[in-house]
């Protein structure tokens, strides 16, 4: 029987789940309780730190799920019993009715505007309503509304039933009934999220009552353009412009007295994003945070809060209470732990930056399916570290929020990796299908234009509907239309329908950029019977609303410029063909820590020949100086046990001391020199995964130098390591080396390991004296549990500033530190003095980097092809990263991004092809004179002399259509398809044509 | 009214383009005379895309590619160092002058650097006036 899989929760973990079974040819059912896919991220205006407009990245993502064939969107479905069975488990299923017809309904909306019952939808109250029948949110997918059953009149009453009257297709349907339906799967993956936690317990601050204390979730919607104001930020009170706001962090998190200790990881950040986003929507605005510790512990978060501080006021304090005060107006009291002074200050909205808590159904789906939740009731995996996946079930695995509050990153690398995890053998992955891409249509040209508003990005600082009319004009322009998004299912279905009434054999789309969304318009093309390559993108918001905001007018006429470019380039466009290339089934890993390991291990379990590559004589990377982990893992052993697994491996060979020299080719084939101890070896590979670690700060960048008792991180953990350590009194030294000048991010995992370095310490000499000095512990998620523990156990915490360094003497062994908290200066003796660096890319990202001219973030690390949703994948096809040389990271998130590095390698090589872009050269042999330029020119050497030896001829399978060939031929005989000479000239042409002025 | 310059800028696929992209997501402003043209790499550029941009009525063009070392066709850059010379003594010979063309290098997570360089360009040519051999078409 084939394999199938049930992925409960549609939300970023549950559609990456499905999506990458999908690509292994699982078939996938994926269940989701409310009326549409997105989760979370759907109703998010903004993603941190990069201020990326959320629903414009998650559309695509939404749209691969709804149209790929090996996945069944079961929505309004929960899940109500569950027991093993031979091939899996078998489920039974409640599906709720929508009363609209799936099939007969296409999204007109029409019953909508009937409807005389207003509802509000949570996080939406009190700003706006929607009627009974609605969507949850603008894009939602299916795009099909549902009746809110409790709220019908029809329904509840027997009266009005107007969306049936108002229906032209007949689409309501008030008989439906609920369905119980069986289900049989081989496996099952749990990614039901969590859910921001709605404040009402927390007395003090007057959720509830007070009108204008709101939550972030709340913001969130209020920012958004298609939420219920918007994307006006008003009050609720008055429905006025908020002028002077609060936001209060760790609402419900670090919090013992409801219950919920752990610190819930995204609120620092979200926070600081919403009130970045409120000050971009009003400049006049004052905005302040009140906040414990700033965790801001993520790759290019430090950078993001440092850029806010500029414009926002950060407190650091936890308000004690809200009071309401005239005309609605909010009075805080709050102790600044800076100043230590007490403070009543006035605002006129306030926004609780609130906990992520386990969604209502995790309970009931821990016993149906026997598997464990921690003590604040999220779903636990079995074992912590070397699978942050798994649970005490064979067959089922839980990713993503379920197990704690998770950022988007994470959750998609976990989603991968319990995916590949699931389902390894190659065998597996099916075979790709190839498919035959539709042909030219018509002869003349005829042009349609779709322009976006991206909501508010583009909308706000352009008059999209003057650019419309404009467009209407220019010449082969038959159709042109403007959409809230264009990349949402709405829009997308608009330009498939357009392109089918109007018979339009090209398409123009005038909004983001083609590189995040070239690949979902041309989907849209291929359904509508379109060669993809008919389609020219325009990108109006990264090239001009986004960066000409302040000047409408200008912006606006930039933009009809753009898309006259686009049209005059359009007219020219031809259809093009992938070429499939072959893959070769042998995969290199870089790098022989944990992740390289694991990545070789998951490797090797797909049925691939893998060759890992390790510069040091052992493998193992840093184990043998990190400290023996909370749950008890010793990492020594772990990697010892890894080490023999790969050793036992027939189908993996190890290069010890050995570096890679040199690298030719592309995915598919790649050839790496790779320098061992017996001389150069060859190395021919289809993928590459490269995990290259971290390397340690250096100490003197914060001013100091070791010595027998001023001792740095590794050492202390080797000593801990090989009980070595004697002395009583011990300093802690955080973010030496990091967050300074020189290294301005935040290492992430330094805090961690120094927590886990104490926590060691404790309990081997429960009586020693431990100081942490610290800027900020930023212990995020379950890790603030260890931060209490050894507070509890005696661990002093002082606050340093960075200004003032901690002085160490190292004659009379004291610290001399200046503490914040107090404002008093203390000096404090050791026997040692630990010093914890901070992270820095390792010498092999370094050279690695030159190599394979991958692209790094500010910071040295690699830059993923996207921060959220590819964080595995790199500009690079066939070229994959994880672990630390990513970011810095524990060895448990290391371990899921190796398994899921090896997942997302494992389907680029499956299938044994690999369809490349079709953009090649190609040789008019009359015009060529055969004078060979081009092929001394090429860098892959993809040209060669005819044998007629009259002229040149193209190898297309070297080709790389960089089209250097084609800028040299001195009589013009090359062409590149996709951007040839003529196409280009005509683009360039436009743009003097229209009036620039 | 005071001189509104019109600047084409050739932009790379990978690393440049990124660099325009990153620009608009940190929402970095600067002045709207610019418009792009995307080729695959620099190396594509040919001098006669160039010369047009300037026959057509550009006043200035701007050539950005890859760091040297990191164009994603191993070398394509080198080439366009090359043209650049070439194109710069070119330009000077027609009278168009070679201050009226710039090559610069911006990595994908360069957007602010993309922003000034297309800032300071911009006002160069500002200052610069007009294109000499503009008059002759109109
Ligand atoms: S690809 Fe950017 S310069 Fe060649």
């Amino acid at each position: 029987m084939n394999k199938t899989a049930a992925v409960v929760g549609a939300g970023i973990s549950g559609m990456q789940a499905a999506l990458s079974l999908a690509e292994r040819g699982v078939k996938v059912y994926l269940i989701e309780k409310t009326s549409s896919i997105g989760g979370i991220m759907a109703r998010l205006d903004k993603t941190m730190p990069t201020l990326d407009c959320s629903i414009c990245i998650l559309s695509p993502f939404m749209l691969a799920v709804d149209r790929n064939p090996m996945i069944d969107i079961l929505t309004l479905t929960d899940i109500i019993g569950a027991e093993k069975s031979d091939i899996g488990y078998k489920l039974t299923l409640r599906k709720r009715p929508r009363y609209v017809d799936m099939d007969k309904c296409t999204g007109c909306r029409d019953c909508m505007s009937k409807c005389p019952k207003k509802i509000t939808l949570e996080h939406e109250e009190p700003f706006g309503t929607v009627k009974a029948i609605h969507f949850d949110f603008d894009q939602a997918i299916p795009a099909v509304p549902y009746i809110d059953a409790e709220n019908c009149l029809m329904l509840i009453k027997g009266t009005c039933g107007n969306c049936a009257k108002f229906c032209d297709k007949d689409a309501i349907d008030f008989e439906q009934k609920e369905e119980i339906v069986p289900l049989e799967v081989s496996s099952v993956i749990l990614a039901t999220g969590a859910r921001p936690y709605i404040p009402l317990d927390r007395m003090e601050y007057g959720y509830g009552r007070y009108k204008n204390v709101i939550t972030a979730m709340e913001l969130e919607r209020l920012l958004s353009a298609s939420g219920p104001t918007e994307g006006n930020v008003v009050r609720a009170s008055d429905g006025k412009e908020p002028k002077n706001i609060a936001f209060i962090n760790c609402v419900g998190s670090r919090d013992l007295k409801t219950g919920r200790g752990y610190c819930s990881k995204v609120c620092c950040m979200y926070g600081i994003k919403e009130a970045l986003l409120v000050k971009d929507h009003d400049p006049g605005a004052n905005v302040t945070i009140f906040y414990i510790d700033i965790r801001a512990s993520g790759k290019g978060y430090e950078e993001f809060f440092q850029n806010a501080k500029d414009s926002i006021r950060f407190v650091r304090g936890r308000p004690g209470e809200i009071l309401e005060h005239e005309g609605n107006d909010l009075l805080i009291r709050y102790e600044n732990t800076e100043t230590q002074e007490v403070i009543e200050e006035c605002f006129d909205m306030v926004v609780l930056n609130t906990a992520l808590v386990p969604c209502e159904e995790t309970q009931q789906l821990s016993e149906m399916f026997d598997i464990s939740v921690n003590n604040y009731g999220f779903f636990m995996p079995s074992k912590d570290i070397s699978c942050p996946i798994d649970t005490k079930q064979d067959n089922v695995f839980v990713v993503g929020a379920c197990q704690g509050p998770n950022d988007i990153t994470d959750c998609v690398s976990q989603s991968i990796g319990a995916v590949s995890k699931t389902f390894s053998m190659k065998g597996d992955i099916k075979q790709k299908e190839k498919r035959s891409l539709p042909g030219a249509s018509g002869k003349d040209p005829r042009i349609g234009v779709f322009v976006c508003h991206c909501g508010k990005n583009i909308g706000k600082y352009v008059d999209v509907k003057d650019v419309v009319e404009y467009a209407k004009k220019l010449p082969d322009v038959v159709y042109a239309e403007d959409s809230l998004f264009t990349c949402s299912d709405q829009g997308q279905k608009s330009i498939k329908d357009t392109i089918k009434k109007e018979k339009l054999n090209r398409v123009v789309v005038a909004a983001c950029s083609p590189k995040t969304h070239e690949n979902t318009f041309q989907e849209a093309l291929i359904e509508a019977g379109l060669n993809p390559y008919m389609l020219e993108m325009a990108n109006i918001r990264n090239q001009c609303s986004w960066v000409h905001s302040k000047q409408y007018d200008l912006a606006t006429q930039k933009t009809k410029d753009l898309v006259r470019m686009s049209v005059a380039k359009a007219r020219l466009l031809e259809p093009l063909y992938q070429r499939e290339v072959d893959v070769v089934q042998h995969v290199a890993v870089i790098g022989g820590g944990f992740t390289g390991m694991a990545s070789a291990l998951e490797m090797a379990k797909n049925g691939f020949r893998v060759s890992l590559i390790e510069r040091e004589s052992k493998l193992g990377g840093k184990a043998s100086v990190t400290n023996k982990q909370k749950d008890g893992t010793i990492p020594e052993e772990l990697a010892e046990m890894m080490a023999n697994h790969l050793e036992e491996s027939n189908n993996i060979s190890v290069f010890l001391s050995s570096e890679v020299e040199n690298v030719e080719g592309f995915v598919g084939d790649f050839i790496l020199d790779v320098s061992t101890p017996n001389g150069i070896e060859k190395i021919e590979c289809g993928t590459v995964i490269i995990a290259t670690g971290f390397d340690s700060a250096d100490v003197k960048s914060s001013g100091y130098t070791t010595s027998e008792s001023v001792i740095t991180d590794e050492k202390f953990s080797s000593m801990v390591n090989c009980g070595m350590l004697d002395g009583k009194n011990y300093v802690f030294i955080l973010c030496v080396g990091a967050r300074n000048e020189q290294n301005p991010y935040c290492s992430k995992f330094c805090c961690i390991s120094s927590l886990n370095h104490v926590r060691c310490l404790l309990e081997d000499k429960p009586d020693a004296n431990v100081t942490v000095l610290y800027r900020d512990i930023r212990a995020y998620g379950y890790h603030e549990d260890t931060y209490r523990e050894v507070s509890e156990k005696g661990a002093n915490f002082i606050r340093y500033s960075p200004e003032m360094m901690p002085h160490i003497d190292i004659d009379k062994k004291v610290v001399e530190v200046y503490d914040t908290t107090s404002s008093k200066t203390r000096t404090i003796e050791f026997d040692y003095c630990v010093l914890e660096r901070g992270a820095i890319p390792s010498k092999g990202t370094t050279k690695l980097r030159k190599l394979f001219k991958m692209s790094v973030v500010s910071s040295g690390f690699f830059a993923e092809a996207h921060l959220k949703l590819a964080p595995l994948d790199t500009a690079l096809d066939g070229v994959f990263i994880a672990g630390s040389c990513q970011y810095p990271k524990g060895i448990s998130e290391a371990i899921t991004q190796a398994v899921s590095a090896a997942g997302r390698a494992s389907i680029a090589m499956g299938g044994g092809t690999y369809s490349a872009i079709p953009i090649t050269a190609s040789i008019d042999e009359n015009k060529c004179i055969a004078c060979k330029l081009c092929m001394d020119m090429c860098p892959y050497k993809a040209l060669q002399m005819s044998e007629n030896g009259i002229h040149m001829e193209v190898i297309t399978v070297s080709c790389k259509g960089c089209g250097t060939c084609a800028a040299f031929c001195p009589s013009n005989a090359i062409t590149i398809s996709g951007f040839t000479y003529k196409q280009e000239k005509e683009k360039l042409k436009a743009i003097f044509e229209g009036s620039m002025e | 009214m005071s001189f509104e310059p019109k600047i084409l800028a050739f932009l790379c696929n990978w690393c440049s383009y990124g660099a325009a992209d990153m620009a608009g997501t940190s929402r970095l402003q600067y002045p709207s005379n610019i418009r792009i043209i995307r080729f695959m790499c620099s190396g594509r550029i040919d001098p006669n895309f160039v010369i047009e941009a300037f026959l057509r009525g550009a006043d200035g063009v701007m050539i950005t590619g890859c760091h040297i070392g990191d164009c994603h066709y191993i070398d394509g850059n080198y080439k366009t160092v090359h043209r650049y010379e070439f194109l710069k003594e070119y330009l000077d010979t027609l009278g168009i002058g070679s201050e009226r063309l710039t090559l610069e290098w911006c990595s994908a997570a360069e957007g602010m650097k993309f922003s000034q360089k297309v800032t300071e360009f911009t006002e160069r040519i500002r200052k610069l006036g007009p294109s000499p051999i503009k008059g002759d078409e109109q």
